[in-house]
């Protein structure tokens, strides 16, 4: 059972934001294919009271600016009953990275992030098609400047270099192509929108939100080469050869298994380094093409597959600024829609590096261990710290309670650490880390065990459960 | 419209404008009126900017007095401001976060702040809404108590009905409340998507509304005020629109938005040409086949977003507070003989 209690818990770091023992105990007993398919079910309610955030939160519901979309955003992560969606969104954000220094659209950006949701696990090339549409996008990429007789290739290339094929497996005149196949995917009223977004203009009502317009008359319509294909192309057909391509197959597979698996180096670097597992790569790209580029069926061969399942792969990745927050609110329990607390985690992961939809550039965040710098871990133990020292939130209390039931079998600082550990998600720890922990205890704290009328109280496990989160174990997933 | 009714409510003008300082609105939640035919509308702002936390005074004319107020959780600021009431010259806010009442005077300078958080009587848990009555007690909604508490304007305690529940007469997650000239009281009782009528002393009438977007249902109503023939205005904030009822809830009229450029609107564009003629060139009624109406709202600028609070003057106009549009669509009443 502990074994497989493990791979639970390692499946609910990686495929959600972590998890506490009860649910680690109520999936475990559903084994683990079943809780495979429970994450890759999205439930008709994520559980997500909008109507309370929108009351409470004005900019949750208008999304001026990215401050509130952040804490929305994290908000769900945290508490929403599809968190392998949320997981999605996250993943699909990162690799089509749109930012609001250019786009100063907090509305346009939250559409585009809920766009994600409602393609998480679906058809590659829908999804495709509807980041083509995405205003936001269209803004980022420039997409309302490229006309029939004035191509624009910023969205072209990317969606080629960064969006589907990676570096090598296209031509310049692909590009051109491309470009010239999205001609006249624009957004209404463009002069006004781009000059508002220009300014970065709340007048005179505040944000206006930005629709996507598909204008013929701009469309270039001659014959085109793409891919060796020979046609009159418009968007789709581009998208549909993109998505047969082996390439993409490839590109897509990398992505996730980075995600998920193991860290891979930044995508520039793809032409020039292999990927860690190309057994594991092909294994998806087969998945891709059987499935007919069903995003729902890769993550289910990824999160069944021997190579996620692996013990060696197990703590390896570095939790991303937002996977580390709302890993430690779900520890807590601190969901309450109606407190202005619920920014300041939006903004303890900015202060960590990542403020999302403002991503550094198009390529998104560089991930893996450049999350971490003196500063960002500072930022990291500080927060963690924060969390865990507010004795009276329902998931420490929940812990104390938990360790009680259990001090029967505590009769050692070894016992002790490990049931902190199992109730903080059955995380391990290095044997220095171990060490340290026990030394701490018997300086900080030094209680005996065992005595007759002894409970272990908040204000003792608090204290444990910072210096867990203040070891370099603790930021690995 | 119901024809069978011989009034029509009529879009007269847009007060205010979208501003995170001084004169305009930045997420406005509420109201009142005040001596002089001044108006004092309460700004929230939120948590990622909260700069724009103010009261900002103005007329009808759109002339600007100034503002008072800011974030923080001293005296004469606001975390969570919800609710405003003038009452002789003294403006009262409620803030939600806080659990305080804070009193100013007409010139904006802070008086003092009462309020004890809990949930035993006289305590309070989320005050959002609040309303004086012609004696001068204060009505609040003390919407995470589900209930409705009356004080003194000094803030002694004198009595509360509610409980939470869907019973008549209990609530959840109230928001809004009003007097009528009879002095039967008015709650929207917010999460239970309905508005319940109460005698002045606080016993249940009758109530009315359900969930839905037909006619007569609401999506979360936030705010409720009756005019001086008893047709009742209920901010269907969910739905994004105002509904108008008559004195025995016979439905009357959906309003969902007319928004023009006010004066201080007019303002800014003028003084930025490039952008009033990039404006003048666009189409701002977009035909989308959008159902959701939060969406909706999102890209067509003269329609409702998020009507939050709706309150009558003296002379019956009828002014809805348009929060995440950042201004005050006013409205009238024509009666037909």
């Amino acid at each position: 059972m502990r074994n497989n209690n493990e791979l639970i818990a390692h499946l609910l770091r990686r495929a959600s934001f972590g998890s506490t023992i009860d649910q680690i105990e109520k999936y475990s007993s559903m084994g683990y294919e079943e809780t495979v398919k429970d994450l890759l079910y999205i439930k008709d309610s994520n559980g997500i009271q909008d109507d309370l955030l929108f009351r409470y939160h004005s900019d949750h519901s208008a999304g001026i600016g990215m401050a509130g979309f952040n804490a929305n955003f994290i908000y769900k992560m945290t508490n929403s009953n599809n968190p392998l969606q949320e997981k999605m969104a996250l993943f699909w954000h990162r690799v089509f990275a749109t930012g609001y220094a250019k786009v100063t659209q907090g509305r346009a950006l939250m559409d585009q992030i809920e766009m994600f949701r409602n393609n998480a696990f679906g058809d590659f090339r829908d999804l495709l098609l509807a980041l083509s549409k995405e205003p936001s996008m269209i803004l980022w990429l420039d997409n309302y400047d490229n006309h029939k007789d004035a191509i624009n290739e910023n969205y072209g290339r990317e969606l080629l270099e960064l969006f589907s094929m990676g570096v090598g497996s296209y031509s310049e005149e692909d590009i051109k192509s491309c470009a010239k196949a999205f001609t006249g995917w624009t957004i209404s009223n463009l002069e006004y929108m781009t000059m508002r977004a220009n300014n970065d203009s709340l007048f005179p009502y505040g944000r206006l939100n930005l629709q996507f317009e598909y204008k013929e008359d701009d469309h270039y319509k001659e014959e085109i080469e793409f891919l060796g294909h020979l046609g009159k192309f418009n968007g789709k057909d581009i998208i549909d050869i993109i998505c047969k391509q082996e390439a993409t197959a490839k590109f897509i597979s990398r992505h996730l298994y980075s995600y998920f698996v193991c860290d891979e180096p930044p995508v520039p670097q793809w032409p020039y380094i292999p990927p860690k597992d190309p057994e594991a790569i092909s294994i998806l790209s087969k998945a891709y093409f059987d499935s007919g580029y069903n995003i729902s069926n890769m993550l289910y061969i990824l999160f069944t597959s021997d190579f996620f399942k692996s013990e060696f792969i197990r703590f390896k990745k570095v939790k991303s600024p937002s996977e580390l927050v709302s890993g430690i609110l779900k520890l807590t329990g601190d969901n309450n829609p109606g407190v202005p607390k619920i920014q300041d985690y939006a903004n303890y992961a900015s202060f960590m590096g990542q403020t999302l939809v403002n991503p550094p550039s198009v390529e998104g965040w560089h991930e893996g261990v450049e999350w971490i710098d003196s500063g960002t871990l500072l930022e990291r133990v500080n927060f963690a710290s924060s969390q865990f020292s507010d004795f009276d939130k329902p998931g420490i209390l929940n812990i104390v309670d938990n360790i009680n039931r259990n001090k029967k079998n505590i009769d050692s600082i070894d016992s002790l650490i490990d049931i902190l550990l199992k109730n903080l998600g059955l995380i391990t720890l290095s044997e220095s880390s171990r060490k340290a922990l026990s030394e701490f205890y018997f300086k900080q704290l030094n209680i005996e065990f065992k005595e007759s009328d002894f409970s272990f109280h908040k204000e003792m496990i608090a204290p444990m459960l910072n210096m867990i989160a203040a070891t370099p174990d603790f930021q690995m997933v | 419209m119901n024809k069978t009714h011989n009034f029509q409510i009529i879009y007269e003008e847009t007060l205010g404008a979208a501003a995170m300082n001084n004169r305009g609105f930045y997420y406005p939640v509420d109201l009142d009126f005040g001596a002089k035919g001044k108006i004092y509308c309460l700004n929230r702002a939120h948590e990622g900017d909260t700069s724009g936390v103010r009261v900002c005074v103005l007329d009808s004319d759109s002339n600007y007095y100034g503002v008072f107020g800011s974030n923080g959780y001293n005296e004469g600021q606001f975390i969570y401001a919800t609710g405003i009431a003038v009452y002789d010259e003294i403006v009262y806010v409620s803030d939600e976060h806080l659990n305080k009442i804070s009193l100013f005077d007409s010139s904006g300078e802070f008086i003092k702040r009462w309020g004890i958080p809990g949930s035993k009587e006289g305590q309070l848990n989320g005050p959002s809404a609040i309303k004086f009555d012609l004696n001068g007690n204060l009505y609040i909604v003390d919407h995470l108590n589900n209930r409705i508490q009356v004080f003194d304007k000094d803030g002694k305690y004198i009595s509360g009905f509610g409980s939470y529940g869907t019973n008549p007469g209990q609530f959840n997650l109230p928001w809004g409340i009003t007097i009528d000239s009879l002095g039967f009281i008015y709650v929207s009782d917010w999460r239970n998507d309905r508005v319940q009528k109460f005698s002045h002393e606080g016993g249940f009438v009758s109530l009315f509304g359900s969930s839905g977007n037909k006619n007569g249902q609401f999506n979360r109503p936030s705010s409720v005020a009756v005019d001086l023939e008893g047709d009742i205005y209920i901010t269907d904030w969910g739905n994004h629109r105002v509904q108008v009822f008559d004195k025995n809830f016979n439905f009357i009229q959906s309003l969902r938005g007319e928004s023009t450029l006010s004066p201080w609107a007019k303002e800014f564009l003028e003084a930025n040409p490039d952008e009033m003629a990039a404006r003048k060139s666009s189409d701002l009624d977009l035909d989308l086949d959008i159902e959701d109406q939060h969406m909706l709202s999102s890209h067509i600028e003269k329609l409702f977003w998020a009507p939050i609070s709706v309150k009558i003057d003296k002379q019956g106009k009828i002014y809805v507070v348009d929060r995440n549009r950042h201004r005050i669509q006013v409205y009238s009443k024509k009666i037909f003989n």
